[in-house]
């Protein structure tokens, strides 16, 4: 038998640190406009409330005590992470089968599935929502058609409430999903299916075992941009959620525009933006046995 | 041990005929290569008996069973793809226990199936190894042991030395072919590596142009052409038109070209008056250095020459010879025995080492 020579695997050598002064512009952008403020926010939420000016001297936890404290805050923000987590699991399954069929076609009609696929992000924020109110109102179009089909006798709510406040976040944050994914899943080599319909899988473990692990890279992406993204709307949930529906980041603007409580806002939003990192943390770490053999 | 026959198979992408009616019949237990350029529809081929591609007309039968409409998953193949395609999110004992879980092998029977299919590549240290962790000679004896650890009915292999440098390429030929003998399986292979058709294949099968050229032993492949392009592709073969004089019996042929009259084995279609080629081989010509005037006058069967240029090669030298006639023919010759450019020589032609062809029409 011919012995075969195992050979040394040589790692690279390190990019040079010399390239460092290239993310210069990038490091000044972000300490300038994003470093600072948070901090600022942070120094604000450490603030007592008191009347007649935003905040008071000194230091305190109160507002934190404040939010953790009250029910109703940690209500919505219950509620807003559900609302995060419904929204991008319905981005999830309706956008997958998108990328997937995106990432492997040969169509000519490719470039214009990309522009459908974007079509929500190419229309303004306002203009977007008033044409889900014109769709979904009591006397809208849907509700109209349904009467009109005698399928229906009453309107149905499909706004003011929950149900249209996520149908319109996954319609924008869809493209957010199915772009990571496509390029994760054109990276993914094609003979692997191949090789696992050759071992005896059908189409099925197929999808189980080697498209979803290999796509997970995408789906991280995709799940952790939209889940972010739904934590932090603002529009969308004042405009199709009307009263009823509260989100966190309704909170936090009403109290500091309406209410004029700066430091309970700062405790607000930062609650909210820690609530994120944590779910974000958590669900990366989940995901860490399937990402083991890729790098 | 099974016994693979494709019949009558026709496949066709659009308004391109990549099958034109194949039939080949691989005996229980032998390795043939597909061997040809590419777009002869060699992979075609080997994707029809996996079963990724369906034929548009003909049958592929696993022991006179036909498998044809089945899908890839119902077949029982172990294929090898030229890229290996080993999953990247699972180890190396992973990867060979995949195909074992899709046939409901027990955990411990899985275990000791991997551990024996491991040992068989000499891999048995690597299991716990993630893919990219292995050098590409690793990879690829990993697709081996993933493709055999199944038992399947037929062995495929795509190309799959094709991403190896030099030296590890030939060495995986006797290994692969070591491997294959030992464990009997029926197998396809495919390449357009000639060299490696020769030393792996029980027969090798040449195609062109969505059909088979030739099909026969390496030797026979080699030593006796039947048409232009098998004698053109296999090897590096000098082709002198001319015509047949006569048949001197079953095998010989009297022929007559630019270097005069030849009797050589030959096609046993040809008759007298027909066109031919004359196939001649680097290796089957004699050189030998004449004194000036000597040149002038060849005697029996040798040919006086010119050597216009030589390329060293190592072990051996090519000389670019210009006869007498006019022809232009290169001659093999070990480095001790060449002549340098511009001396005058004569050549012998082996008679036993040339073939006649019928010359077909393109």
């Amino acid at each position: 038998m011919t012995a075969i020579p195992i050979e040394r695997d040589t790692p690279l050598p390190r990019p040079r640190t010399r390239a460092l002064w290239l993310i210069l512009p990038a490091a000044a952008l972000l300490t300038v406009f994003l470093l600072v403020p948070y901090l600022n926010i942070i120094l604000i939420s450490l603030r007592p409330t008191v009347s007649g000016a935003a905040w008071g001297e000194g230091y305190t936890l109160a507002n934190y005590a404040r939010v953790f404290g009250d029910d109703y805050f940690m209500g919505v923000l219950a509620d807003t992470v559900w609302l995060g987590l419904k929204t991008t699991l319905i981005c999830l399954v309706l956008g997958y089968p998108v990328a997937f069929h995106l990432a492997r076609t040969t169509s000519r009609w490719k470039g214009l599935l990309y522009v459908f696929v974007l079509s929500p992000l190419l229309v303004g924020l306002v203009v977007r929502s008033f044409g889900w109110l014109i769709l979904l109102s009591g006397n809208g179009v849907i509700n109209q058609l349904l009467r009109d089909w005698g399928l229906i006798q009453m309107p149905i709510a499909l706004m003011n409430n929950t149900l249209g406040v996520t149908i319109a976040l996954v319609h924008v944050f869809l493209p957010f999903m199915i772009l990571p994914l496509i390029g994760t899943i054109q990276s993914i080599d094609p003979n692997l299916a191949l090789a696992a319909r050759s071992l005896g899988a059908n189409g099925r473990t197929v999808f189980r075992r080697v498209w979803l692990p290999l796509s997970w890279p995408g789906i991280q992406a995709g799940c952790i941009l939209v889940f972010v993204l739904t934590l932090s709307a603002y529009v969308t949930p004042v405009m199709l959620g009307g009263p009823q529906v509260k989100t966190m980041s309704v909170l936090v603007v009403q109290a500091l525009v309406d209410n004029f409580r700066w430091p309970l806002g700062a405790a607000l939003a930062l609650v909210l933006a820690g609530t994120g990192a944590l779910a974000v943390w958590l669900f990366v770490r989940a995901g860490r046995p399937i990402m083991r053999g890729m790098e | 041990m099974t016994r693979l026959v494709i019949e009558g198979l026709v496949k066709r992408f659009g308004s391109v005929q990549a099958l034109k009616s194949l039939n080949l019949d691989i005996a229980p237990g032998e390795l043939i290569s597909l061997l040809g350029p590419s777009g002869c529809g060699k992979t075609t081929t080997l994707r029809c008996v996996a079963g990724f591609e369906f034929a548009d007309a003909g049958r592929v039968l696993f022991d006179d069973v036909d498998v044809s409409v089945q899908p890839p998953e119902r077949r029982d193949i172990g294929m090898v793809f030229q890229n290996y395609a080993l999953f990247p999110h699972m180890t190396v004992a992973q990867n060979l226990a995949f195909g074992l879980e899709m046939r409901r092998v027990g955990r411990e029977g899985i275990a000791q199936r991997v551990r024996d299919a491991l040992r068989m590549v000499q891999l048995d240290t690597m299991s716990d190894r993630f893919p990219r962790q292995l050098s590409g000679g690793q990879q690829q004896r990993v697709a081996l042991a993933r493709a055999l650890v199944i038992e399947p009915k037929v062995l495929l292999l795509d190309e799959p030395l094709a991403n190896l440098d030099a030296t590890l390429r030939e060495e995986m030929r006797f290994f692969i072919r070591d491997l294959q003998q030992r464990v009997g399986i029926t197998t396809l292979y495919v390449t357009h590596d000639q060299s490696e058709a020769m030393v792996m294949s029980d027969r090798i099968v040449v195609m062109f142009d969505g059909q088979i050229a030739q099909m026969g032993r390496p030797e026979q492949i080699y030593a006796q052409p039947e048409n232009r392009q098998v004698a053109q592709f296999i090897g590096r073969t000098q082709l002198i038109p001319g015509r047949v004089q006569a048949r001197r019996s079953e095998q010989l042929i009297e022929f007559k070209s630019a270097l005069g009259h030849i009797t050589a084995p030959g096609a046993a279609q040809l008759g007298a008056g027909d066109a031919a080629l004359l196939a001649i081989r680097p290796e089957a010509i004699t050189l030998e250095a004449t004194s000036a005037d000597a040149a002038s006058t060849p005697a029996g069967s040798w040919h006086a020459c010119q050597v216009e240029r030589t390329y060293f090669l190592g072990g051996t030298v090519d000389h670019v010879l210009t006869c007498s006639g006019g022809v232009s023919l290169i001659a093999q010759t070990a480095p001790a025995a060449a002549l340098a450019p511009g001396r005058s020589g004569r050549l012998a032609i082996d008679p036993q080492q040339i073939w006649v062809l019928p010359e077909d029409r393109v």
